[in-house]
């Protein structure tokens, strides 16, 4: 007889919590006996309160076991005596049928505690079964009881309870017949009793245990039928049993099924409750019996998946795995046998049964030749290895057993799962293989099969394309090997290390630092113990190309250099070489990239024509990055033309190459950027003189000339023009001849300009523009009265087609000055003829035509001598004053064309024919034998004849100065006219003298290199020009001073270039500019003396004064001042 | 070179009032190892300044970023230089335990070559420095043409000319030093030159191709 309870009755909660004699039953709380059993509660509480502190704790032995039974069975007594005496008492009270079951019940505890007794004090005497008397007599006692309750109140409320209870008790009594009576009983008068189900399932397990199926499927069946209750898991269960034993898996694992759900739902409703069906856990022992009926049912693919979801523990999960790889190992399914061990070995490793576990994989995958999932395999036996090798429980021996064993296990493992990648060449079996590997390693790495084993992993790894990891593994293989292994390994690394760089494998930036570094390791062992090998040439190459990636350029073109110079004649020499370069192009180092590409390229052995041919262009390249390099930094240098430095030292270092003329263009673009003439001229004439032929000269020059020109270096800039001119052809050299001719001859410098003319004559120029020219220079000569030079330059100019009336002109008053009269008329009278109707200028020429073949007409008037033979007298008087009237008449012609000067000087001539003719009337010498009566005579008609001569003479004067003083003409002839005399000589006698020296006066320079930074700045071109008319220069400064004018008239510079054009004999124009400029500024002072200096010269003195009077104080001033005409104090001090 | 040393103020002009000791007396202390601006605009007297002087500003500030851009360039530079200068040590070492005369020839010129390599990196980082001081003193020069365009609080307090000459002085130290660096960094190619007429002849007469190089 056993006194354990299936889940039912025995297991009900209310039941198992009752306390001996310390509880309070259900409904006797409310009842009469309550305080009396109040008192029992605190009398037996106190004194468990009381033995609890007196004694001091220890360990519970027999004896104590046998105490304490009896002492609870000593309550319970009394507990029983006290009911019976209640019960006695209580008569007709309405609780008396609790007391009645309160009884019995007490006879159920006493018999439990006479039980237990018993089995205690027979514990260690192995006597077989347990025997009590009083047990059997108690649980008799309580049936009584139990029977007399429900005789005595038939419709006592908990009847189905003391049903289900007596009917246990008869089972616990072996009763079984009035057991099953009893339960049919309780089933059949209470069917919605809660005692109802379980009572079936009891009736159901009786006839189980019986093996009478068809009973027990019939009883299980009916409490499957009621409502879901905690009772419907364990009769799924029970029928789940039937069907095993009916051979049904497919239907019992159903079964196990609904009661593993029907478990976890009661389990799940009933969280709170540590016990909540019992002593067995259906959820585990269903799940742990459905093992048989699943490799029955199902295939075992799924097999883990299916436990897995069912397992609601870890550990229910392992008891099921551990009897489902048991089943499947007794029927060698080796597959799923490992799969299953390897999964618990997975789960844990330090299960008491793992290394049984551990053998059963081994055996499973060998037996099956399973290494596909070698890694976790060697990984799990591995864990297991790891966790008992350690264990000091373990002797000396087994440790070494165990290690023997599991070393063998694992790198057969690992060393099949190599193999199996090898035959399948699959990337993830080496992927694989090189886990189990390092597993294997992981703990048997101090093991002599170990280095074979780093092999094995590396070369996995490398067939995996995990190179750099590889390439690790293949340097630690390295570290323990010798000879041509070592060497191979070595090699090997540098390979893999390479390959991952190169590869498809994704590194980090860290992966790549380490490729990098393991590679330049590798490669340096290598080369150190392997020098001579064939492939040091790649390693070589592979290092310096891993500086090269790396953007350390200086190294790598160390390495590359180097290179290239061992293995000249290599295909990698060529590539070596390009990266070399493109090093240099990296760093922007074009000067190394040039040197170093010259030397490349200078290497017989080294590459083909192609490849020179790449290393010209790349070199080219090279040198118009630099040159664009450094252009651009001399751009942004300061203006102080220290930026074209280095271009210049490039065109030194280059000479006499395209890169150096390019330097140079580059240099002289960025100095002329730098506003520094000095600076732009140097490196012109430096670019001149190293490449005179030079397409890009002529621009060069042009640009030299302008930039000469702005900064008013006329002299210098006229040369360069002319020298850009030699260049060119057509239009643009006439241009150019042209504007250099005009600045030489403005400069007064007229050989030179005679020279450009001379070009230029030789040139498709039209008449005029050759003309202009010629007659602008030929007025240099005639300001140096150098006839000959005039007549000479005119007449080439006129043979060149040259023509105008001007030239006409100047030619013919030249050929007067030589007194070549009839060529000298012949050209007068052309201007005069083609002058006339032409521009103001043309009109001016043929105005002084004019005069002049009146002149050439006076010229024979005053030759013509009278006779003093009488009888010759009227003849030669006639002749003579033919000629007078011919005169008359050319300088009366003057008048009509419109000149004011040359109407002035026509009538000053007018008055000097008349007033010579007069003279010539009057001074004739008579001959001697003349009587003195008709020689009286002859005088008085002479006089007659003489007198109006003069009084026209007297009358033309009279003209000539009030048209000077109306026209304010500045010449002598109005001057004479002004004085009241007839002039005499050349009208165009100057009254200044002209002296002008090409000089370089000190500070010019620096106010020129201002001016090319700033052309319009109008003080320092004053300045300038005034340094220069100081020096005696007055045709530079009439230039400087014109260009000023150009950007604004002011009164100083009009007065400036008065001065100037006085000091060059024109006191005309330097009147006109005087006027202009006081009209500007009436206060200013040097320009009123000026004018007033003019003005006296010429004869003008109330004008002078009236000009004088407007500057009170003429002591501030100085002669020496170059804003003053030449001793314009002196002569206006004379008529203050 | 020098970049340490203050660049004084003119006081000739000895203005003593409130703004010019706001402008000038807190001397800006910069990154390049405390050398200082004498003139800078407080930024406070930027306050009210327009959108348009802003972005004026905000591109002056930009040659800071790239002179610090620069500097940092150099630094590593040289960080990386004076890395080859202690490996190239160990490679004397290595050469003289073999005693190995060609390898000890060979190390030690490249040592002489990195040597002169690390000065002028030195100077670099140094002239890089005063890069960022003239980025400044632009900055500051912007500042108070802002101020003296836009007509803000004291702006008149100050010259402009002499922040203009600040920065116009500055510029001109930096030129002058990068010309002189120039020529150091040529002085250094040539020690690598040496080196490489050395390797060439060391390899003619040995046939020994990788000692200083590729191995050590």
């Amino acid at each position: 007889m056993s006194n354990e309870r299936p889940l039912g009755p025995s297991a009900h909660p209310e039941r198992l919590v009752i306390p001996s004699a310390t509880a309070t039953p259900r409904g006797l709380a409310t009842g009469a006996a309550a305080p009396a059993l109040r008192r029992l509660c605190r009398g037996g509480l106190l004194a468990l309160a009381l033995a609890g502190c007196a004694t001091p704790p220890r360990r519970p032995g027999v004896d104590d076991d046998v105490a304490r039974l009896q002492r609870d069975i000593g309550k319970v007594r009394f507990a029983l005596r006290t009911t019976k005496t209640l019960i006695t008492r209580a008569r007709g009270a309405r609780y008396l049928p609790d007391l009645f079951n309160r009884l019995a019940e007490l006879y159920v505890e006493q018999a439990r505690y006479q039980y237990q007794l018993v089995l205690v004090q027979t514990r260690d005497k192995n006597t077989g079964g347990v025997v009590s008397v009083q047990t059997r007599l108690l649980k008799n006692q309580a049936i009584a009881t139990y029977r007399r309750l429900l005789a005595l109140y038939p419709d006592y409320p908990d009847a189905d309870k003391v049903l289900f209870y007596m009917a246990h008790e008869m089972r616990e009594l072996g009763d079984y017949e009035q057991m099953l009576r009893t339960y049919q009983d309780l089933a059949d008068k209470y069917p919605k009793s809660e005692y109802r189900l379980e009572g079936l399932l009891v009736m159901g397990d009786y006839y189980f245990d019986r093996a009478q199926l068809d009973d027990a499927e019939k009883y299980y069946r009916m409490v499957l039928e009621g409502p879901e209750t905690r009772v419907h898991a364990m009769a799924r269960y029970k029928l789940g049993w039937c069907r095993i034993n009916r051979a049904d898996f497919k239907g019992a694992l159903t079964l196990f099924e609904g009661s593993i759900r029907a478990a976890q739902t009661f389990f799940a409703n009933k969280t709170t409750q540590t016990s909540a069906g019992g002593k067995i856990d259906l959820r585990r022992e269903a799940l742990v019996d459905s093992v048989f009926c699943y490799t029955e049912v199902y295939k075992p693919d799924k097999a883990l998946d299916y436990f897995r979801q069912r397992a609601d523990t870890k550990t229910t999960y392992l008891a099921a795995l551990d009897k489902l790889g048991n089943r499947y190992y007794v029927r060698q399914d080796w597959a799923s046998a490992a799969m299953v061990y390897r999964e618990i070995l997975t789960l844990s490793g330090d299960l008491e049964d793992a290394v049984e576990y551990a053998n059963r994989l081994y055996e499973s995958v060998t037996n099956g030749k399973l290494y596909r999932e070698g890694a976790r395999d060697v990984e799990a036996l591995v864990s297991v290895i790891r966790r008992r090798y350690y264990n000091a429980a373990l002797a000396e021996k087994e440790r070494v057993q165990l290690y023997r064993a599991f070393e063998g296990y694992t790198r057969y493992i690992a060393t099949q799962m190599q193999q199996l990648a090898a035959e399948k060449k699959d990337e993830e079996l080496y992927l694989q293989a090189a886990r189990a590997n390092e597993g294997y390693l992981a703990f048997f790495e101090a093991d002599k099969h170990a280095a074979s084993i780093r092999g094995n992993l590396a070369d996995a790894l490398y067939s995996a394309k995990r190179q750099l990891a590889a390439g690790r593994e293949y340097e630690r293989s390295a570290a323990t090997q010798r000879g041509d292994e070592r060497k191979a390994s070595i090699y090997t690394a540098v390979v893999a290390y390479f390959d991952a760089l190169k590869g498809t494998e994704k590194l980090t930036r860290l992966d790549v630092e380490q490729a990098r570094a393991g590679l330049r390791r590798a490669g340096e062992l290598y080369l150190r113990e392997f020098p001579r090998a064939d492939n040091a040439r790649e390693v070589k190459f592979n290092i310096a190309r891993t500086f090269y990636d790396a953007g350390e350029f200086n190294q790598a073109i160390r390495l590359f250099t180097a290179f290239v110079d061992e293995y000249t004649r290599s295909r990698e020499a060529t590539v070596a070489a390009h990266l070399v370069l493109d090093c240099y192009r990296n760093q922007e180092d074009f000067e190394g990239l040039i040197v170093t590409g010259k030397r490349l390229q200078r290497l017989a052995d080294l590459g083909d024509a192609t490849f020179r041919g790449e290393i010209a262009a790349i070199v080219q390249g090279a040198e118009e990055n630099l040159l664009r390099a450094e252009t651009i930094k001399a751009g942004e240098e300061r203006g102080d033309s220290e930026g074209t430095d280095q271009l210049e030292q490039i065109a030194e270092t280059y000479k006499g190459t395209t890169l150096g003329k390019k330097a140079l263009l580059n240099a002289f673009v960025a100095a002329r950027n730098s506003r520094d003439p000095e600076k732009v001229f140097d490196v012109g004439e430096k670019l001149r003189r190293a490449y005179p032929n030079a397409e890009e000269l002529p621009d060069v020059l042009s640009t030299m000339g302008k930039i000469a020109l702005d900064s008013l270096q006329f002299s210098r800039g006229v040369s360069y023009v002319e020298a850009a001119a030699r260049f060119r052809q057509g239009q643009a050299a006439v241009d150019l001849y042209l504007a250099a001719g005009q600045i030489r001859a403005g400069l007064g410098d007229r050989s030179r300009a005679e020279q450009s003319l001379n070009v230029l004559l030789r040139l498709p120029v039209s008449p005029a523009q050759k003309a202009e020219l010629a007659i602008r220079i030929a007025r240099l000569h005639v300001e140096a009265s150098d006839w000959g030079s005039v007549v000479g330059l005119l007449q080439r100019a006129q043979g060149a087609g040259a023509a105008s009336p001007q030239l006409s002109y100047l030619l013919g008053y030249a050929l007067f000055r030589q007194d070549q009269l009839a060529p000298a008329q012949q050209q007068l009278q052309d201007a005069a003829v083609n002058g006339s109707g032409g521009s103001d200028a043309d009109r001016e020429a043929a105005a002084a035509a004019q005069l002049y073949l009146g002149e050439i007409t006076y010229k024979a008037f005053e030759a013509a001598q009278l006779s003093s033979d009488l009888s010759q007298l009227g003849a030669t008087l006639q002749q003579k004053l033919g000629l007078m009237a011919q005169a008359r008449q050319a300088y009366t012609g003057v008048g009509a064309l419109g000149s004011g000067t040359w109407t002035v000087a026509a009538l000053g001539r007018l008055a000097a024919v008349d007033e010579t003719a007069a003279l010539a009337l009057r001074g004739l010498a008579l001959p001697p034998d003349l009587p003195p009566d008709a020689a009286k005579q002859v005088r008085e008609a002479l006089a007659a004849q003489a007198a109006p001569l003069e009084a026209e003479a007297k009358q033309a004067i009279e003209q000539c100065a009030a048209a000077a003083r109306r026209l304010r003409v500045l010449s002598p002839v109005a001057q004479a006219c002004l004085a009241g005399r007839a002039p005499t000589g050349d009208p165009q006698t100057k009254s200044f003298a002209v002296s002008a020296q090409q000089v370089t006066p000190s500070g010019s320079r620096e106010l020129q290199l201002k001016l090319a930074q700033q052309s319009n700045d109008l003080a320092t071109i004053e300045q300038l020009g005034t340094l220069y008319l100081g020096a005696g220069d007055p045709y530079m400064a009439r230039m400087i001073f014109s260009k000023g004018l150009e950007l604004r008239e002011t009164a100083s510079l009009l007065n400036l270039l008065a001065a100037a054009q006085a000091r060059l004999g024109d006191a005309q124009e330097a009147y006109a500019l005087l006027s202009k400029a006081l009209k500007l500024d009436p206060s200013h002072r040097a320009a009123r003396v000026n004018r007033a200096a003019l003005l006296l010269t010429f004869g003008y003195k109330s004008d002078a004064q009236v000009d004088l009077r407007a500057v009170p104080n003429l002591g501030a001033l100085s002669d020496s001042d170059p804003a003053l005409i030449p001793d314009a104090l002196r002569i206006v001090g004379g008529s203050t | 070179m020098r970049t340490n040393a203050p660049i004084r103020f003119d006081r000739s002009r000895g203005s003593t009032n409130t703004w010019r000791a706001l402008v000038c007396a807190l001397p800006l202390f910069s990154a390049c190892g405390g050398a200082t601006l004498s003139h800078v605009v407080q930024r406070r007297m930027l306050r009210d300044v327009s959108r348009q002087g802003q972005l004026t500003v905000y591109d002056a500030e930009n040659e800071t970023v790239i002179a610090l851009d620069q500097l940092d360039e150099a630094e590593d530079a040289l960080r990386d230089t004076r890395q080859q200068l202690r490996l190239a040590g160990r490679s004397v070492d290595r050469a003289e335990r073999r005693n190995s005369a060609p390898g000890i020839q060979l190390a030690e010129a490249w040592v002489d070559y990195l040597e002169q390599l690390r000065d002028w990196s030195e100077e670099q980082v140094e002239l890089r420095r005063l890069g960022l001081l003239v980025a400044r003193a632009a900055i500051e020069l912007t500042k108070a043409q802002v101020v003296q365009r836009e007509d803000l609080p004291g702006g008149k307090d100050f010259a402009l000319k002499d922040f203009r000459k600040q920065h116009e002085r500055l510029q001109l130290r930096f030129e002058r030093e990068t010309k002189r660096l120039k020529s150091l960094r040529e002085r250094a190619r040539q020690k690598e030159l040496r080196w490489w007429e050395l390797r060439r002849r060391v390899v003619a007469q040995t046939g020994d191709h990788n000692t200083a190089l590729w191995v050590d």
